[in-house]
């Protein structure tokens, strides 16, 4: 187990900056996942960790130490690749034992770690077999036993289930959360997928454009977004964004007019002033659909997931919403509605700068 | 089947029988002159009627053929093996590593396996004197390496950058170093391409014609197609035709089973040094 | 604090020089200390039997003038009519191969029983050494007893005999039907290759939308395949301009129908010469190289691409 640091971090491909001053502090035994869109500079970040990639500018440290110098294998570190990477001529076996017999295991040593982790994953059938004679699904657990045989220090994981459908996805996001309650070895995992990164994380890292947005347990990140980006990223479906107008400053907020409704906001009279425009953020899930005094809506489109549903309504200013409820949904398309929402559980953010706005509580 | 299709069916039988009529006919009617001896051979004939084992007698035993053949093995095997170690290596750097300077490697590499042989006869001749190997094997090992290791490096070189990334990157994870990952990860993934590339860098080796007629004066040591270039019989006017049809079957033989054999490689192989290069 | 690379990577570094030496001075060796030496020799007076210690004499073997009368290379009728030979050849006998090749490769593209053997079929040609092929073409264009003649005979199409060795211009023919012959499948296996990777709902289209086979040909298989083409041509014409084992072989020396090769042959080893011979030497190396700069040039963006890998 190590901790990990990652200060001010810059890497460059030619004129491009890839990472630009990246801040991250991960402790052992964490499992950190590094989301964002494709592009934003995650994958980037978990090489130059694995130590394949190098950086222009920062600091990397494993329990303080520097690891500039040192190549992957004296890292102490194991990466699962999203294209899982099994050498396609070795046996199961042969895969796994591959990087023992780089460094120095008797046979008996390697035969007997290899066989313990094929047992915990249920691959001990399997040793004989090729690569292209194995599942998806048994190629990824194959893939996770090479880097659990080598008992490494930290964890890497660069997408390891975006090659998979999404019933396997699923077992195997349980599959992964379950090593890491047994190992409890510090892990840090890279994808686009917001649901993953929700589920698995200890901490989640929100990227994008090379830069960190918000650092975070997903609970957090997903009840106070520091940002525009954050909120939208995520939860699914992503939260509605409307656009409104602050109309007057009050002691206990202020009152802004969106989507042809006036409504007091309890956003703090001190960051904005009259005339501003404010985004307003609301969760599906926050959203409620009524008689009450709301935004008058259209339905347009009913999806029932059983569980439950949702809703997409059109507002009287154009404005789209989504409404998420349980259960099968009550509402007709075409009928008008109302979108009741409550103020305090909004997010606000500055229509400029797209950061969120202080809230009184 | 409609009309139209019967014609279609027709005429590509047609074409597909001259092609192979085209492409057999040359080498078929060189077997059948081969056995035909004495004066048997100055009447044209389309089909086989005679069968006589006179000229091939008569190869092995008037001349040093045998010899010739064994010559010709040992500089095919010898300039295969030698470009294969030094490009296998060469072939990894140039094909996986970035570095400065790799651009005009490749393109050094490329230029020399498309220049002229003829240009280089003078000075080759030089160094040839030079290390001694003059009417020697050893001569035609060393001028047919101008032709085999730019061609086996630049083979190698291209399928060796297609190898996905992630299998070496996995391997220098597992701590091997680039021997290691050579030896252990990409030959056995290579191999078929590297049975490609040999087998084509055989077959110039093989077929290789003017260095083998300017380094090499003594009968014994000359290689097949020379030996083959220079039959002559008893009579300074006639030459043996029976002889020279003998030899070329017995040299060509091989060469037209390998095809058969490694067609799949030899095709990708073609294919993939001028197209995907 | 700048690390560009981590150690690690400059340890590749070093290392993919370490592996690229050998072969580097191998190349060295056998290549680039040849050239230089010919292009050393073209510029002094050496002979075969001596090359210890030639003269220099600048640019006198491409050419010099006495104070009444031009000499050198550049004079030579002889030297003139090789180049003309070889041009002649190149452009012929490429061309045929091209129009052969593609015909066979369009008729072997196709679905048909039998097909994987008439593949195999075409291949032989090319598998057979240039010599064994010269040979083989020298004894069916056989004046009295070659088949094909007796063939032309049989079916009316001569009366007498052609003498295809005897006069030069149907010597250079007989020359260009073995060097066809022997290099048609090389053009089909890339043309075949390059058809395989059109898509096949393009021509599906082109039938539902009625256009003619030959229209479809001009419209989209053949500007479709022109790279493919392109390198064939530049692959086909370097070895062309090269030529010299049919030549050899077919019409031996004779100046008639010399190509460079066999000139500079003849200067290097029968005449001694080795200041004309390296002469003529570096001029087809410019010409080769010429080639080779241009082939290079059409596959710029290709080689960039794996810089970028």
């Amino acid at each position: 187990m190590v901790n990990l640091s990652i200060r001010n971090l810059v890497k460059q491909f030619g004129q491009y900056q890839a990472l630009n001053g990246i801040n991250i502090e991960i402790d052992h035994g964490e499992l950190v996942v590094l989301v964002g869109p494709s592009g934003c500079g995650k994958s980037t970040l978990l090489r130059i960790i694995s130590g394949l990639e190098g950086f222009d500018g920062g600091e990397l440290l494993f329990d303080g130490a520097q690891v500039v110098t040192k190549p992957p294998k004296e890292r102490g570190i194991a990466l699962v690749f999203q294209s899982y990477a099994l050498y396609p001529h070795m046996t199961v076996f042969q895969n796994m034992a591959f990087g023992l017999s780089n460094s120095r295991f008797s046979k008996a040593d390697i035969r007997s770690r290899v066989s313990k982790v094929a047992r915990s994953l249920a691959l001990e059938g399997l040793l004989d077999r090729l690569p292209k004679q194995l599942s998806g699904g048994q190629r990824q657990r194959v893939a996770i036993g090479r880097a659990i045989v080598r008992e490494p220090k930290v964890f890497l994981f660069d997408e390891p289930l975006s090659n998979l459908d999404a019933a396997l996805r699923s077992q195997m996001r349980l599959e992964i959360a379950k090593l890491h309650q047994q190992l409890s070895t510090t892990m840090v995992y890279v994808t686009h997928d917001q649901a993953e990164a929700m589920t698995l994380a200890d901490k989640i890292v929100v990227m994008n454009k090379g830069s960190v947005e918000q650092i975070g347990r997903p609970l957090d990140l997903y009840k106070k977004p520091v940002n525009l980006f954050v909120a939208t990223f995520l939860g699914s479906p992503r939260m509605n964004i409307l656009e409104g107008v602050v109309s007057e400053l009050r002691p206990d907020g202020v009152t802004l007019d969106f989507a042809g409704i006036s409504k007091l906001v309890p956003i703090s009279g001190e960051a904005v002033k009259q005339g501003d425009r404010v985004l307003v953020g609301l969760r599906p899930e926050d959203v409620t659909v009524g008689e009450g005094v709301g935004i008058s809506a259209k339905v347009e489109i009913v999806e029932e997931m059983g569980d439950h549903h949702l809703t997409y309504l059109s507002s009287i200013s154009g404005q789209s919403i989504v409404v998420k409820g349980a259960g099968t949904s009550p509402n007709v398309v075409g009928d008008t509605l109302s979108a009741v929402l409550d103020p305090s559980r909004c997010h606000y953010f500055d229509s400029r700068t797209e950061l969120a706005l202080p809230v009184l509580s | 089947m409609t009309r139209r299709n019967w014609v279609k069916s027709i005429l590509r039988l047609v074409t597909v029988s001259l092609i192979v009529l085209y492409s057999a006919f040359p080498f078929y009617y060189a077997i059948v002159s081969s056995f035909r001896s004495g004066t048997d051979i100055y009447k044209p004939a389309y089909f086989p009627t005679t069968f006589s084992f006179q000229n091939y007698v008569s190869i092995f035993k008037n001349q040093p053929f045998a010899q010739n053949i064994v010559n010709s093995l040992i500089v095919a095997s010898a300039v295969v093996i030698v470009s294969m170690v030094l490009a296998v290596p060469a072939a990894y750097a140039l094909g996986r590593v970035k570095f400065r300077g790799r651009r005009l490697i490749l393109l050094t590499v490329l230029g020399t396996s498309m220049f002229p042989q003829i240009a280089v006869l003078s000075g080759m001749y030089q160094l040839i004197q030079s290390l001694g190997l003059y009417n020697s094997l050893g001569a035609l090992i060393v001028s047919n390496l101008m032709l085999t290791v730019p061609f086996t490096a630049w083979m190698l070189t291209i399928f060796m950058r297609e190898l996905p990334k992630e299998i070496e990157e996995a391997a220098i994870i597992d701590g091997a170093g680039p021997v290691k990952i050579i030896l252990r990860v990409f030959l056995p993934l290579l191999w078929p391409a590297m049975a490609s590339t040999g087998i084509l860098a055989f077959i110039a080796a093989w077929n290789e014609f003017l260095f083998g007629l300017t380094f090499v004066v003594s009968n014994e040591n000359r290689t097949v197609p020379v030996a083959i270039a220079l039959i002559t019989g008893t009579n300074q006017r006639e030459l043996p035709w029976g002889n020279i049809m003998a030899a070329s079957v017995t040299v060509t033989l091989p060469i037209i089973i390998l095809v058969f054999i490694f067609q799949r490689r030899i095709v990708s192989g073609l294919t993939a040094g001028a197209i995907k290069g | 604090m700048k690390t560009a690379m981590p150690p690690q990577n400059y340890a590749r570094v070093k290392t993919a020089w370490l592996f690229i030496a050998p072969m580097l001075i191998v190349l060295a060796a056998v290549a680039a200390w040849p050239l230089l030496n010919t292009a050393y020799y073209s510029l002094t007076n050496a002979r075969l039997s001596d090359l210890s210690d030639p003269s220099f004499i600048g640019l006198r073997n491409y050419l010099n003038y006495n104070g009444y009368r031009w000499s050198g290379l550049l004079t030579s009728p002889i030297w003139w009519k090789a180049v003309l030979n070889t041009l002649w050849f190149m452009a012929v006998s490429v061309s045929l191969e091209v129009v052969i090749g593609f015909g066979v490769a369009l008729v072997l593209h196709h679905q048909f029983p039998g097909r994987g053997l008439a593949r195999v079929i075409s291949l032989i040609p090319w598998a057979i050494p240039a010599v064994v092929s010269a040979q083989i073409w020298s004894w069916m264009l056989h004046e009295q007893f070659g088949i094909i003649n007796d063939f032309l005979m049989v079916i009316g199409a001569i009366e007498t005999p052609i003498a295809w060795a005897a006069k030069p211009s149907t010597a250079m023919w007989a020359i260009v039907f073995a060097d066809v012959w022997g290099t048609f499948p090389f053009i089909a296996l890339l043309m075949l290759a390059a058809l395989q990777t059109l898509p096949a709902d393009l021509y599906e289209a082109a039938k539902i939308d009625g256009i003619s086979p030959i229209k479809v040909f001009f419209k989209i298989t053949l500007p479709l395949t022109m790279p493919a083409l392109v390198v064939a041509v530049i692959f086909r014409s370097l070895d062309a301009l090269r030529i010299f084992d049919l030549v050899y072989v077919m019409s031996g020396r004779n100046p008639q129908t010399m190509t460079i090769s066999v000139f500079i042959r003849q200067r290097l080893v029968d005449f001694q010469d080795i200041g004309t011979g390296s002469a003529a030497s570096m001029l087809l190396f410019i010409i080769g190289a010429l080639v080779v700069i241009i082939a290079l040039l059409t596959r710029t963006l290709r080689l960039s691409e794996v810089n970028e890998s």
